[in-house]
């Protein structure tokens, strides 16, 4: 389990590299000359003294002000780094709230699938999670926000949860006041990433229902619920873990449009306003973190993978 | 059998006036929508611009050829419908593969509303919108509900919705369908090459589609749309880049379990080179999972086209990711947003139905029942 | 007399035919199994002996269904068409079940202890101490030599002789009268299969468990059972004490299930296979169900069902030993 993990922080370092590189790539090669200012405000050298550094140079100290943590300053924003990490919370907050929910509505509707499978129930969930899983996270966005805040306005009521932002405009005074801000853009999220997760869910069940060792706990006289869930679904979860890892990108860029869709300022906002404000520090910074978010949640999937399933832990010593 | 014959006989009338009704009633719903589409298209653009058809039938203009184009297709759907219900089903017919994803209700379905858009979006510029391109543009308001003169409203720069809505199909779907495509060329060419050969090259590329799968890559096609200018062929072409790893890692799976078998190593003892291995007996075997991942990589491309266009980040011209992203909230003017978003979801959800069919029907595992 | 603990009486199991309807894959099975006894359920692959013991319990797979007029008793108690709360009483309870295949028998994700214990809890009530030390009795009673070790152990660190030894240990947490067999060794190697058969044996004496043992080899029920009956074709084509059985076979089928077993004993002959193999139960022959292999059929063995001869307690189905008015061989 130990080498395991070794090696796995080993790849994750290696991605992690490569995702900073890809980065620089892209800022290197693009045309128009304020991607040498960003390179250079990097290590906060003055722009117009000397020559211009060359590629080598110039991508090593980028990665060595990235080792330090510093992504730069920007006339806009200020401290990069710290503009970036303010954000990270909010960001962090609507992931993680998302993640939850698209576990628990997947789950749920997928086993209620397995176990109800061939019913009109079944199908009609069939259908709809396709549906769900078909539409972009903006667009189900948009449906909910109209649903919840624009329609009841439209006729009005009061909206059933805040129009835009994080917090209060007054500023939040306890955690909970964040929260029903957090409602409709989690809930986004957790429609677009559960269906896909119910999709596998569903599959997964039917497939563990049919093995053999469902039978033989059958035959012990477990009832329908014990075989269903800690026989059926353990089992089928197990992949489900190294799929949140796939997943993950998913919810990274879903968050980046949900934070669009409810003007929550959270790092993907904060990329949307660099563009519109040419601050390619936050941009770059915000891909940066995105990046890195995306390495270190695969590693979390893979280790969490090797710590549940039994077999891994043996096939890597074996 | 006399009440088939008397069936068949009643087909063929209803097949007279409504091409495809029989085939739809008889459970045949992809074919059945395949020749009513073009024919009820036909019979609503003779009746609602039967002006405009006649003046431009004979004529070399774009009109001219689209509504020859959609009336050829109408004849063609009436004849085949009439000939499909009067002769009498072949016994055991239809049990290919093909067939039976044409016959599945759902990818039935899926087909439909895809050939519904192509149609809408290659014939319904030039048949459904006035000729002068200059009138709708200056609308006497913004925000006007659907209507007979809007049939999808107009937005606040008081445009025409329905005509950036078909316009916006164009773009979508185009770029859609060419990044899919592109992704799915490089991703099924690089995985069958990875998984067939082995060794150092499998392992390289293995490594750079685990690398892209950990990505967040829409992220960093946000960057790269904000930095670069993209026109439509390099937008098509980053984003095909971002869709080859899925495909890459299908099929080289497929690709090294059947470089294993039995029939592989025949070949090779009959001394067949290892190109026409590859191409002639590797990636015909893995035809499914190649429809199924060429599918979702379109699905996926058109969902990123819309994604980045919304984001203000896509080709100046229009898309229904701009459309929707114009649109803003839903209410009150939900008819900007609303046609395009839906749209979207359906042609998304389509190409879901389709390959969900193709899955089932060349992989029998998968429909595991309890 | 005490009645026996397992009835079986006229047991008819369908099952689906492609293309429509449903054929007798067991068709009017009678049976029983005393308290503490060991029976042996003999036949070829295909002549219904697994679908008999799944359904004692229904645990048939779906589609597949029981028969009206099927009985099936435990301790005189009617288990066909019994609610499914009363057959999960059963299940593992009283009757529990071996299978062949112990690689696919085990949850993979659980430890082989955790999967005992929830029987335990489910069962017995036991939890906590009380849970892990009778999980550790248990792995010792089925012989397994590291009981904590293998407890804390995923299945698929055992060995295939391991793991059925786990599996039996699951069958008897629930502390049942019955155990059902399905070809316990028939996946394993053969010096393993000869210990398993000894520790079902040791199993019955120590607990006073009834057997019902299925098995395609005569040589296994012989060495463990004491009553054997021979299936053919959804049908119990013979019955008794295995000792007559194997001495004196009746019935044509079971002389040549005989001959077709390797010897290590006696002359030196070549095993005789038999001829063909069971039909499909769509497409079972009328008459007597064995005619079209049978060397010695008569006519009238391809137009009426055999009537059962021979002395009790054994018995066969057979013209060739029928003699008008009564008796037999």
């Amino acid at each position: 389990m130990l080498s395991y993990a070794i090696r796995r922080l080993a790849v994750a370092v290696v991605l992690a590299f490569g995702v900073a590189t890809v980065c620089f790539a892209l800022v290197w090669f693009a045309p128009g000359d304020e991607r040498s200012d960003l390179l250079l405000s990097g290590r906060g050298a003055v722009v117009d003294t000397g020559p211009e550094p060359g590629l080598v140079e110039a991508y090593g100290d980028w990665v060595g002000s990235l080792l330090r943590g510093d992504l730069g300053t920007s006339e806009r924003s200020g401290n990069v780094a710290r503009w970036l990490l303010a954000r990270l919370p909010h960001t962090l907050a609507l992931s993680v709230s998302g993640l939850v929910l698209a576990v628990v509505f997947g789950v749920g509707v997928g086993v209620l699938q397995a176990a109800r499978a061939g019913t009109v129930l079944d199908r009609l969930l069939t259908l709809g999670t396709v549906v769900a899983y078909s539409a972009p996270a903006f667009w189900v966005g948009i449906l909910l926000g109209g649903a919840f805040i624009h329609k009841p306005m439209e006729l009005g009521m009061e909206p059933l949860f805040p129009l835009t932002g994080v917090a209060p405009p007054g500023g939040a005074t306890s955690l909970l006041d964040y929260i029903p801000y957090l409602v409709l853009p989690a809930l986004t999220l957790g429609i677009v990433l559960g269906a896909g997760i119910a999709r596998y869910t569903r599959a997964a069940m039917l497939e563990a229902l049919a093995q053999d060792y469902v039978r033989s706990a059958r035959a012990r006289g477990l009832s329908e619920m014990r075989v269903l869930f800690r026989h059926g679904l353990r089992t089928a979860l197990l992949p489900l873990i190294s799929l949140l890892g796939v997943y993950l990108p998913v919810l990274l860029t879903g968050a980046v449009f949900v934070e669009t869709v409810f003007s929550r300022t959270g790092i993907g906002l904060a990329m949307m306003e660099a563009i519109l404000g040419q601050d390619l520090q936050v941009l770059m910074g915000g891909a940066l973190m995105f990046g890195f978010a995306a390495v270190v949640g695969n590693l979390i999937a893979d280790l969490l993978y090797g710590w549940a399933d039994p077999r891994i832990g043996d096939a890597v010593r074996g | 059998m006399q009440s088939v014959a008397r069936h068949q006989r009643g087909g063929v009338g209803l097949s007279v006036f409504l091409p495809g009704a029989p085939q739809i009633l008889a459970g045949r719903v992809a074919e059945g929508l395949l020749a009513l589409m073009p024919w009820l298209s036909a019979i609503l653009l003779l009746v609602l611009r039967a002006d405009l058809v006649s003046s431009q039938l004979g004529e070399g203009s774009t009109v001219g050829r689209a509504s020859m184009a959609l009336l050829a297709a109408a004849g063609l759907a009436w004849a085949w419908s009439l000939r499909d219900v009067s002769t009498p089903p072949e016994a055991g017919a239809g049990q290919g593969a093909w067939v039976r994803i044409v016959r599945d209700p759902w990818a039935g379905i899926g087909l439909a509303i895809l050939l519904f858009f192509a149609g809408l979006s290659l014939l319904g510029p030039p048949l459904l919108l006035p000729e002068d391109p200059g009138r709708t543009q200056t609308t006497e308001e913004g925000f006007l509900p659907p209507s007979m003169d809007h049939p999808m409203g107009t937005d606040n720069a008081k445009s025409d919705v329905f005509e950036r809505f078909l316009d916006g199909a164009r773009v979508t779907l185009g770029i859609g369908l060419l990044a899919g495509l592109g992704g799915a060329l490089i991703g099924v060419t690089l995985g069958a090459w990875a998984g067939f050969t082995g060794g150092w090259v499998d392992r390289v590329v293995m490594r750079c589609v685990d690398f892209f799968i950990a990505l967040p890559k829409l992220v960093l096609l946000i960057a790269l749309a904000a930095l670069y200018d993209l026109g439509p062929v390099t937008l098509a072409l980053f984003i095909a880049f971002v869709q080859w790893p899925a495909l890459a890692r299908i099929v080289r799976a497929e690709a090294v379990a059947l470089a294993q078998r039995e029939f592989v190593h025949a070949l090779r003892a009959f001394g067949v080179s290892e190109r026409r291995i590859l191409f002639r007996h590797v990636l015909p075997n893995a035809q499914g999972v190649i429809l199924v991942g060429t599918a979702l990589a379109v699905a996926n491309a058109l969902l990123i086209e819309a994604g980045l266009s919304f984001l203000g980040l896509g080709l100046d011209s229009a898309s229904w990711g701009r459309l929707i992203k114009d649109g803003g909230a839903l209410f009150p003017h939900w008819w900007v947003g609303g046609f395009a978003g839906m749209s979207l979801v359906l042609v998304v959800v389509a190409l879901n139905l389709v390959a969900d069919a193709v899955r089932d029907v060349f992989d029998p595992r998968a429909d595991v029942t309890v | 007399m005490r009645s026996p603990l397992l009835e079986i009486r006229n047991l008819g199991v369908e099952v689906p035919v492609p293309g429509g309807g449903a054929a007798a894959a067991v068709d009017g099975v009678d049976l029983s199994v005393a308290h503490g006894e060991r029976v042996g359920l003999v036949g070829e692959s295909g002549a219904g002996k697994s679908l008999t013991t799944l359904a004692l319990p229904n645990l048939l797979p779906p589609g597949v269904r029981i028969r009206p007029g099927s009985s099936v008793r435990l301790d005189g108690r009617e288990l066909v068409g019994a609610p499914t709360r009363d057959l999960r009483a059963v299940r593992g309870k009283r009757v529990a079940l071996v299978f062949q295949d112990p690689t696919h028998a085990l949850n993979p994700a659980l430890t082989v202890g955790s999967q005992i214990r929830e029987v335990l809890l489910v069962h017995r009530g036991l939890r906590g101490g009380e849970a892990r030390a009778e999980t550790l009795r248990l792995l010792s009673e089925v012989g397994l030599p590291d009981p904590a070790r293998t407890a804390a152990d995923p299945p698929h660190r055992l060995s295939g002789g391991m793991r059925q030894r786990a599996c039996i240990a699951l069958a008897l947490a629930g502390e049942p009268d019955l155990l059902v067999a399905d070809e316990p060794t028939t996946a394993l190697d053969v010096t393993v299969q000869a210990r398993i058969l000894d520790l079902l044996v040791h199993l019955s004496e120590a607990r006073g468990l009834a057997l019902l043992l299925v098995s395609h080899d005569l040589a296994v029920v012989s060495r463990t059972c004491h009553r054997v009956a021979v299936m053919y074709a959804g049908r119990v084509v013979e019955k008794g004490p295995v000792k007559a059985v194997l001495e004196r076979p009746l019935h044509p089928y079971t002389r040549a299930l005989l001959a077709a077993r390797p010897r290590l004993t006696g002359p030196r002959t070549l095993p005789a296979p038999i001829a063909g193999s069971i039909p499909a139960p769509s497409a079972w022959p009328t008459g007597c169900r064995f005619h079209p292999r049978c060397p010695d059929a008569l006519d009238r063995c391809r137009r009426e069902a055999p009537p059962w001869v021979g002395l009790s307690p054994h018995r066969a189905t057979c013209w060739l030993h029928w003699e008008p008015g009564g008796g037999a061989s």
